[in-house]
């Protein structure tokens, strides 16, 4: 109950079943090495989440997840194509995207010297919050998660699980309508996992617009509605779990999966 | 502006709760200043009063008024020498760090004998280059009372024995702490830990963001770039400014030590007035905002902490070679030239060191000021521009 309160009011599970909340149309990205020269990692991905749906986006390391992400949280400027999130256009506006979504990966880090009460004020303040807005959004994700026993305790000395529901806390205390997770569960131990895959679980129950980034099968076959297969910066399939499977005529996801992005028998990939 | 506060708050926060910060840029400054002055006081305190230990004297010598007056005058015990040759073994043994001869000499018309003295030392021994130096003195002095004596025999005016007078007239116009010998050396104090004072936590503010990830958490956040670079911009400038102020702290406490070196290295006191006060105020804050833009330019190139202290060392030297010249200004007349107002760092050095003084040069100010302030400007924009340039704060 208290879970379904800090992920907000269903709002955005009102705006209708199709309503796009992130939306990319031949969105590319290329970069340039001193050494490969120019490297494409992203190429014309094309794709739509909706509200109270989770978004997979399944791929090797490498294949071009990350910098889909960061395009779509404005960290990187598309090449190419166009990328809108709640309806706002990632290059026109950046900051209005930066307000309505919410990131969180295991590579991002805390600050080691603040307190966990000190990492949510201040992100709260930069997402503009303040006085009893602030403290009444602190006080439900420091109910909700479980935070109260190490809330003044710096960062430094938390546990690797007590981290991450700091970072989960940080990463809807503005109450985004759109959340991006990055790899997520990467290097944690299974209860931290599960904690953070019932933590995604609860935001589709409350209408959020779910991107979720692995490599992890049965994760996504756990949480995923519609799931996306990224290969080397291109998309090699797209449907639900089940479509997917019948796409590639296979009858687990993980066999899908390889058939999608052409792996070879021997550890080399086409 | 209000999110410029917010962030400024928080890195100044984190840097005050960092042990590096505390020891590196506050304490660091404070302790080395403190050690540097008391072995300069000692040092200072031992040239004028040198601890001779054994003066050698060759047999028949020490009933001299003259090797009396030196013993007396330089603390030290009379060790007699049956001869030369043995004092001169003795010598070489270390066992005398220098050795007096002296035969009587006849003068002729004199009223009385003569003396001549010889001195034997080891010239790279500095303790007994001064003792020469003092028994010179003694005997010019010793000399010049002879001859007035002589003068006075004869009747006539003992001024003839110095037809040439010359006398020194102290004309500083400074007081206090300008008046004290180690104003050569606190400019440059002053300077390096401007810079030194942002080393410690510079590495930390972007390049270590960037390498544990939290920079990417702020970016994804509706602070704009320049919010960001600004509010870190102004808690690492705070912090060089304390950094720098930690040194006059240093010498505030060498002040009031009760070690008995106040005397010697501040004979007028360490008050300051309040211009050069100002004065040095008005060099410092541009200055420092010059070495933050530089030092948060070098954290947003690197790619992480490594890198960033490779980088840091190598543009410490550009800041400390003009600083350690700044210590040799006032050996030249340097100080006055155009060039030297238009060069960084050397300018603020001679303005502070003028201001020290009491003999600040108003457009030497003006032009140390504009030049740091437009270096200030220029390094900001780099940063700012670095923080829009996605290849430099995305990779890792």
């Amino acid at each position: 109950m208290r879970r379904a309160a800090i992920l907000g009011p269903r709002k955005a599970a009102e705006l209708k079943y199709t309503a796009r909340m992130v939306r990319t149309e031949a969105l590319s990205k290329s970069f340039y090495d001193p050494k490969k020269g120019e490297v494409r990692a992203v190429v014309d991905v094309s794709i739509e989440a909706h509200p109270g749906r989770i978004f997979g986006l399944l791929g090797v390391n490498g294949a071009g997840k990350t910098t889909l992400l960061r395009m779509l949280s404005t960290v990187l400027r598309p090449t190419s194509g166009r990328a809108e999130v709640a309806g706002v256009d990632v290059v026109a506006d950046p900051g209005r995207v930066r307000a309505s979504i919410g990131f969180l990966s295991t590579s991002t880090a805390l600050y080691g010297r603040l307190s966990a009460r000190e990492v949510l004020e201040y992100f709260g303040g930069l997402y503009g919050l303040q006085g009893e807005a602030l403290r009444q959004r602190m006080e439900l994700a420091i109910e909700t998660l479980r935070l109260n026993e190490f809330l003044d305790r710096l960062c430094d000395k938390l546990s690797t699980g007590q981290k991450q529901r700091v970072s989960i806390a940080r990463t809807i205390l503005h109450d985004p309508p759109v959340l991006f997770f990055d790899e997520p569960t990467a290097g944690l131990d299974v209860m931290n996992s599960q904690t953070i895959m019932e933590f995604i679980e609860g935001a589709r129950q409350n209408g959020k617009t779910v991107i979720f980034s692995t490599h992890i099968m049965s994760e996504a076959e756990r949480l995923c509605d519609d799931v996306t297969v990224i290969h080397e910066g291109t998309l090699r399939g797209r449907g639900s779990v089940e479509e997917l499977k019948s796409q590639a005529g296979e009858t687990s996801l993980e066999k899908a999966f390889l058939k999608l992005a052409d792996y070879t028998p021997g550890g080399v990939s086409a | 502006m209000k999110l410029i506060q917010h962030v400024f708050s928080k890195e100044l926060r984190e840097m005050f709760r960092d042990k590096r910060v505390i020891t590196g840029a506050f304490l660091g400054p404070v302790i080395l200043i403190i050690f540097l002055l008391t072995l300069f006081g000692f040092l200072d305190k031992a040239v004028k009063e040198p601890s001779i230990g054994k003066i050698g004297v060759v047999q028949g010598g020490e009933k001299s008024p003259l090797i009396q007056a030196l013993s007396l005058g330089l603390k030290a015990e009379v060790d007699v020498v049956p001869t030369l040759q043995e004092g001169r073994q003795r010598l070489r043994q270390s066992q005398v760090k220098i050795l007096f001869h002296v035969v009587p000499r006849k003068i002729e018309g004199a009223a009385q004998e003569g003396q001549e003295m010889t001195a034997y030392f080891d010239r790279n021994e500095q303790v007994a280059l001064i003792a020469a130096q003092a028994a010179q003195a003694a005997v010019q002095k010793q000399n010049s009372v002879m001859v007035q004596q002589s003068l006075q025999g004869a009747g006539l005016s003992p001024d003839l024995s110095e037809p040439v007078m010359f006398r020194i007239e102290n004309e500083s116009a400074s007081r206090g702490l300008g008046a004290s010998t180690i104003v050569s050396l606190l400019p440059y104090l002053i300077i390096i830990w401007a810079f030194y004072g942002g080393f410690s936590i510079v590495s930390d503010l972007v390049a270590g963001e960037k390498e544990r990830g939290t920079l990417e958490t702020l970016l994804i956040s509706p602070i704009r770039r320049i919010e960001i670079v600004w509010g870190k911009f102004i808690a690492l400038s705070i912090v060089c400014l304390l950094s720098s102020l930690s040194s006059l702290v240093g010498v505030l406490i060498v002040g009031i030590l009760p070690i008995g070196l106040a005397k010697t290295l501040f004979p007028d006191g360490i008050q300051m007035g309040i211009g050069p006060i100002l004065a040095i105020t008005a060099t410092l804050v541009p200055l420092v905002a010059f070495f933050s833009g530089l030092l948060l330019a070098i954290s947003a190139f690197a790619k992480n902490m490594r890198e960033c202290q490779t980088y840091l060392t190598l543009v410490s030297f550009l800041v400390l070679i003009p600083a350690i010249f700044s210590q040799f200004i006032g050996f030249t007349d340097l100080g006055k030239a155009t060039w030297v107002q238009f060069a960084p760092i050397l300018n603020s050095s001679v303005v502070i060191r003028d201001a020290l003084l009491n003999k600040l040069n108003g457009q030497a100010l003006l032009i140390c000021m504009a030049v740091n302030i437009l270096l200030a400007l220029v390094m900001l924009r780099i940063v700012v521009r670095m923080f829009h340039r996605e290849e430099i704060l995305v990779r890792t």
